[in-house]
C-alpha cells in the first residue's frame, strides 16, 4: 500500500470492511496531566460520529491527535489501515477538513481565497475551484457573486461558519474534524447549521467526527455518540441506547444535563399526540402508576428514573381510557423534537 | 525670506545632488535594515529567550550616540557611504525588528492552528498568513525608522557621505543661516514624503508593496552596476574642508592636475568635512590629497613638545612638513603665499585717518578703540589676551557672533575687529588688516597634504601643483571668496579665472 495517498477515491471505495479511523489504546499526556487515557474507537466510512462531555474531558485533544496537531503520547491513531505517522503530514491534512468553534477564517484573504487555500496546495485547477466553490457556496446559501468577494470582517458569525464549513469541504476531503463548530452562535444559527451539516452529510457521505459539549446536539446530529469523561471514553452507543442504557451514573447525569431537557417544557399530552402506536387501555393494571395528561414532561422522567419505573399510564378524560406511554416513547418524543 | 529664495535658486544643482544622496543612503540603508531585521524576527519568534536576548541588543545598540558610532566605524571602515550606511542600519535595526516581533506573537493562535490544520507548509504559512497578519506592525516599524534614518543620514556629511547634511554644517561653519534652513527643511520633508508613501503601502495589497520595493531595488542595483562596468581611469580624490576657500583651492588643483595630463580622472570633494576627519580619510586611502594649514598641522594633528618660542613662517611649515612625514608618512607640499590667520581689521578709512599699518601703532588711538571681538578671539592666549601682553594694547570690547562684528564694525558701532585675513567680508566691507609685527598670531599658511606613496608614484602632480607654492596673496584670496560667498559665482570659475590670470595655466 503506498503512502501518498494518491489513490484515496478507490481505497475509499474498498473501505467497507475496515474502519476508516482507529484509535488503539490512545493517551495523550501534557506533562503529568492525562488528558485522554487508553482510548479505543473504530470510526466507520461514511459515519457521523459525535464525542460528547463537559468541558475539559478531553474531546479537543482527541481530535487534533486524528490530523496530528498533537502526537499521542502512548497508543497509535490509523487512517485506512495505516498509522496516521506514515502519510506525509500536510497531505494527510489535505485529506481531513477542519472546522474550529473559532471560525479561524483569515481576515486578509477574501471569502474566495480562503476556500481555495486547501484545493491550491493539492494543485487543483482555478477554475475547477472556482466552480466548485461557487456550487458549495449556493449550497449553504450565500449567493456566490456577493459573498466570494467578501473580506471575512463583513459576515455575521453564522454566515462566516458557512464559509469555514465550505472552505474545510472544498477539497472534498474524506472526512471532517469539526470542533464545537456552532457553540458561539446564536440559537437559531445554531439550528440551521446543524440542519445543513445534515443534509451535506447524507449528500456527500463525507465521514464527520464532530465534537460538542451539548447532548441535545450530538442527539440531533450524531449516528453514533461517544461520551467522554476526564479522558476516558465511557460508552459509544447509538443515541437512543445511550439514553435507555447508560453505562454508569455520569452518562445517566450527563443526558438529564439541564440543556437536554430543556426542551421538555412539553406536557405528557404532547408525547401521546405525537405518537401513532400509543396502546390504550381501559382498566389500569396492578401497581401502576398513573399521571394526568398536562403532567410536565420534565416531572414525569425526573419521577421515573427516581423511582425505577418504565411504564406509566395517562388518563384521557375524552375517551374514558389509559394510554401506556414507556420511557422509550418519551425518548422517541424527545429526540424527535431536535 | 528672499535670501532662502535665492540661495536656494543659486544652489539648486548642489540641492538635488544632495537630496539624491540623502535619498540614495536612507533607502539603501532601510532596505538592508529591512532584508536583516525581518528574517531575524522571523528566525528567533519560536524561541522566546534569543528573541529576547536579541531586542535587548537592539535597543542596546541603538542607545550608542550616532556621532559616537560614526567615529567609532571610522578605523573599521573608513570613512563615506559605508560607515554611514552602518551606523543608519543600526538604529533602524530595533524599530523594524520589535514591530515584526511583536506582530507576528500577537497573531491569533487560532489562525496559526487553522494553517497548520490545512496543511500549509512553513514557507506558505508564513508568506499566505503570518507575514500579511503582521503587515501593519512590521510597516508601522518600518515607517519609524524611514523616519529616524533620514533624520540621522544628516550626520553621515560629517564623514564625507554628502547628503543634505553637507547644507547643514556648511550652514553652520559659514553662519549662513538659510543654508541651514533649506538642509533642514529639504530633510524633514523627506521625512514626511517617504513616512507619507510607506503609509500609502500599508493601505494597499502586498502586490503594490512588492512592486514599488522591487522597483526600488532594480534601480539601486542598475546605478550600482552602472558605476561598476564604467570604466575607469586613474582616480584621484581631491577633498577640501568647509568652506569656499578650500572649495575654490581644490578646483585650481583639479584644473592643474588635468591640464597636465587630461586623461587622470579627478573627483572632488566639496565640504567634505573636519579637519580630523579629512586627515584620517586620507590616511586611509579614501582621500589622496587636501590643503591643509601649516598652524594647525602643528595646532591638532602632530605630536610635538609645547615651545614659548615664536615660529615665522617657514619655520612653521619646516616644522610642519618635517613632523608629518615622520609620524605619519605623509608628503606636505610648499605653501602658498597666503595666510590665514588671525587678524586685527579696521575701517581703511579710519586707517587712513590715523596712519594705521601694523597693530603696533594702535598705540596711538588706544583711547577711541572699541573692539567687537569673537568669544573665541578674546579668550585664546594667541588672540586678545595675547595683544594685551605683547603689544601693551587694552581698550573695551564687546564679545559678538562672527557675522555680526562685521556689521558692527560696518554701522560704525564698533572700530575694531578680529578676523581671519583670508574672509570675504574684509573685502565687502573695505577693511584692512594690520600687520602683525611683532608676530603674535601662529602662521597658518595653506598647502596640499598627501601620503609619501601617492607623491611618490605621482611625481607629476607634485610638479604640477607647486606651481601654487608662493602664490595666491592674501588680497588675492579674499578677492575669491569674495566673489564666490558674495557674488555667487562658482568655485570652479573662480579657480579657473585665477589661474589664467597668472600663467599657470593656458586657455
Ligand atoms: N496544549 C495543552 N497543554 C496543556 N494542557 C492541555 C493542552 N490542551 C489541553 N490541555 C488539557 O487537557 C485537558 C483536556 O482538554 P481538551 O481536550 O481541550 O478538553 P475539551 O475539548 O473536552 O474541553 C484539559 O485539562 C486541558 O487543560
Ligand atoms: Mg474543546
Amino acid at each position: 500500500m503506498d503512502s501518498n495517498l494518491v489513490n484515496l477515491e478507490d481505497r475509499l471505495a474498498n473501505v467497507h470492511d475496515q474502519p476508516l479511523i482507529e484509535f488503539k489504546h490512545v493517551e495523550k499526556k501534557f506533562r503529568q496531566m492525562v488528558a485522554v487515557r487508553d482510548f479505543n474507537l473504530q470510526i466507520q466510512n461514511g459515519e457521523f460520529f459525535v464525542l460528547v462531555g463537559p468541558s475539559g474531558s478531553g474531546k479537543t485533544t482527541t481530535l487534533k491527535m486524528v490530523n496530528r496537531l498533537y502526537e499521542p503520547t502512548a497508543g497509535n491513531i490509523k487512517f485506512l489501515g495505516k498509522n496516521v505517522t506514515a502519510y506525509p503530514i500536510n497531505q494527510l491534512r489535505w485529506h481531513m477538513g477542519y472546522v474550529l468553534q473559532k471560525i479561524a477564517l483569515f481576515p486578509n484573504l477574501t471569502v474566495a481565497e480562503n476556500i481555495a487555500l486547501i484545493p491550491e496546495m493539492k494543485g487543483i485547477s482555478k477554475s475547477e475551484i472556482t466552480s466548485y466553490s461557487r456550487e458549495l457556496l449556493k449550497r449553504v446559501q450565500l449567493a456566490p457573486d456577493i459573498y466570494l468577494k467578501r473580506m471575512p470582517a463583513e459576515l455575521s458569525g453564522g454566515e462566516a461558519q458557512r464559509v469555514g464549513i465550505v472552505r474545510a469541504l472544498a477539497s472534498k476531503p474524506p472526512i471532517m474534524l469539526m470542533d464545537e463548530p456552532f457553540s458561539a452562535l446564536d440559537p437559531l444559527s445554531r439550528t440551521q447549521l446543524q440542519d445543513l451539516i445534515l443534509d451535506l452529510h447524507h449528500e456527500l457521505k463525507t465521514t464527520i467526527i464532530f465534537v460538542t459539549h451539548d447532548m441535545k446536539e450530538a442527539m440531533k446530529l450524531g449516528d453514533r455518540i461517544g461520551v467522554m469523561h476526564e479522558g476516558e471514553l465511557l460508552q459509544t452507543a447509538k443515541p437512543v441506547t445511550l439514553a435507555t442504557d447508560p453505562v454508569n451514573d455520569f452518562v445517566a447525569s450527563f443526558f438529564k444535563a439541564k440543556d437536554v431537557l430543556t426542551p421538555l417544557q412539553y406536557e405528557l399530552n404532547d408525547v401521546i399526540a405525537d405518537n401513532d402506536h400509543i396502546e390504550y387501555t381501559a382498566t389500569l393494571p396492578e401497581k401502576s402508576v398513573k399521571f394526568t395528561p398536562h403532567e410536565n414532561l420534565n416531572r414525569v422522567i425526573e419521577w421515573m428514573t427516581q423511582h425505577q419505573i418504565t411504564v406509566i399510564y395517562v388518563f384521557i378524560k375524552q375517551t374514558h381510557n389509559y394510554a401506556k406511554v414507556s420511557t422509550l416513547d418519551i425518548l422517541n418524543f424527545i429526540v424527535h423534537q431536535y | 525670506m528672499n535670501n532662502i529664495i535665492s540661495t536656494l535658486i543659486s544652489r539648486r544643482s548642489d540641492l538635488l545632488q544632495a537630496l539624491w544622496q540623502h535619498l540614495g543612503i536612507s533607502l539603501l540603508s532601510l532596505l538592508i535594515a529591512i532584508l536583516i531585521a525581518v528574517p531575524l524576527a522571523i528566525v528567533v519568534l519560536p524561541h522566546k529567550k534569543t528573541a529576547n536576548i536579541f531586542l535587548q541588543l537592539t535597543s542596546i545598540l541603538q542607545t550608542i550616540p550616532s556621532l559616537a558610532l560614526l567615529g567609532l566605524l571610522i578605523p573599521l571602515v573608513g570613512i563615506g557611504t559605508v560607515p554611514a550606511i552602518i551606523a543608519l542600519v543600526v538604529y533602524a535595526l530595533l524599530p523594524i525588528f520589535q514591530n515584526t516581533y511583536v506582530g507576528l506573537t500577537e497573531i491569533d493562535p487560532a489562525l496559526e492552528e487553522a494553517a497548520d490544520a490545512f496543511g500549509m507548509s512553513r514557507l506558505r504559512k508564513l508568506f499566505k498568513v503570518e507575514l500579511p497578519l503582521a503587515k501593519p506592525f512590521i510597516i508601522s516599524g518600518i515607517q519609524t525608522a524611514a523616519v529616524l534614518i533620514i533624520g540621522t543620514a544628516t550626520l553621515a556629511a560629517l564623514i564625507g557621505a554628502g547628503g543634505l547634511g553637507s547644507f547643514i554644517l556648511l550652514g553652520i561653519d559659514r553662519n549662513n543661516m538659510p543654508l541651514i534652513i533649506i538642509g533642514a527643511v529639504s530633510s524633514a520633508a523627506l521625512a514626511l514624503l517617504i513616512s507619507g508613501w510607506i503609509f500609502f503601502l500599508k493601505n494597499h495589497r502586498a502586490r503594490w508593496s512588492f512592486l514599488s520595493v522591487a522597483l526600488i531595488i532594480l534601480g539601486m542595483i542598475g546605478a550600482g552596476l552602472y558605476q561598476a562596468v564604467k570604466p575607469k581611469p586613474e582616480t584621484i580624490t581631491i577633498a577640501g574642508k568647509l568652506g569656499s576657500e578650500p572649495d575654490i583651492l581644490i578646483h585650481m588643483y583639479a584644473d592643474l592636475i588635468k591640464a597636465q595630463s587630461p586623461k587622470t580622472h579627478v573627483v572632488l570633494k566639496s565640504n567634505f568635512g573636519k579637519t580630523s576627519f579629512l586627515f584620517n580619510a586620507l590616511r586611509n586611502d579614501d582621500i589622496d590629497i587636501y590643503p591643509e594649514f601649516t598652524g594647525t598641522v602643528l595646532e591638532s594633528l602632530v605630536k610635538t613638545p609645547k615651545t614659548k618660542q615664536r615660529l615665522t613662517a617657514p619655520q612653521t611649515y619646516q616644522k610642519a612638513r618635517r613632523l608629518l612625514q615622520q609620524q605619519f608618512q605623509l608628503t606636505y607640499l610648499q605653501p602658498m603665499a597666503y595666510e590665514n590667520t588671525y587678524a586685527l581689521a579696521v575701517k581703511a578709512s579710519f586707517a587712513k585717518a590715523h596712519h594705521l599699518k601694523n597693530i603696533s601703532d594702535l598705540q596711538t588711538v588706544q583711547s577711541q578703540l572699541h573692539g567687537g571681538l569673537t568669544l573665541e578671539f578674546i579668550d585664546r592666549d594667541d588672540g586678545f589676551k595675547g595683544v594685551k601682553r605683547l603689544y601693551h594694547l587694552d581698550f573695551p570690547v564687546q564679545s559678538m557672533e562672527p557675522s555680526l562684528r562685521y556689521e558692527a564694525i560696518a554701522s560704525g558701532r564698533v572700530n575694531i575687529v578680529d578676523a581671519y585675513s583670508t574672509d570675504s567680508e574684509l573685502q565687502q566691507y573695505q577693511l584692512l588688516v594690520l600687520k602683525d609685527d611683532r608676530h603674535l598670531f601662529p602662521p597658518y599658511q595653506g598647502a596640499p597634504l598627501m601620503r609619501q606613496d601617492f607623491a611618490k608614484q605621482h611625481p607629476e602632480i607634485v610638479n604640477v601643483l607647486n606651481k601654487l607654492a608662493g602664490r595666491i596673496s592674501a588680497t588675492d584670496m579674499q578677492k575669491m571668496n569674495y566673489q564666490v560667498n558674495v557674488k555667487k559665482q562658482s568655485s570652479a570659475k573662480v579657480a579657473r579665472q585665477y589661474l589664467l590670470t597668472h600663467h599657470l595655466l593656458k586657455e
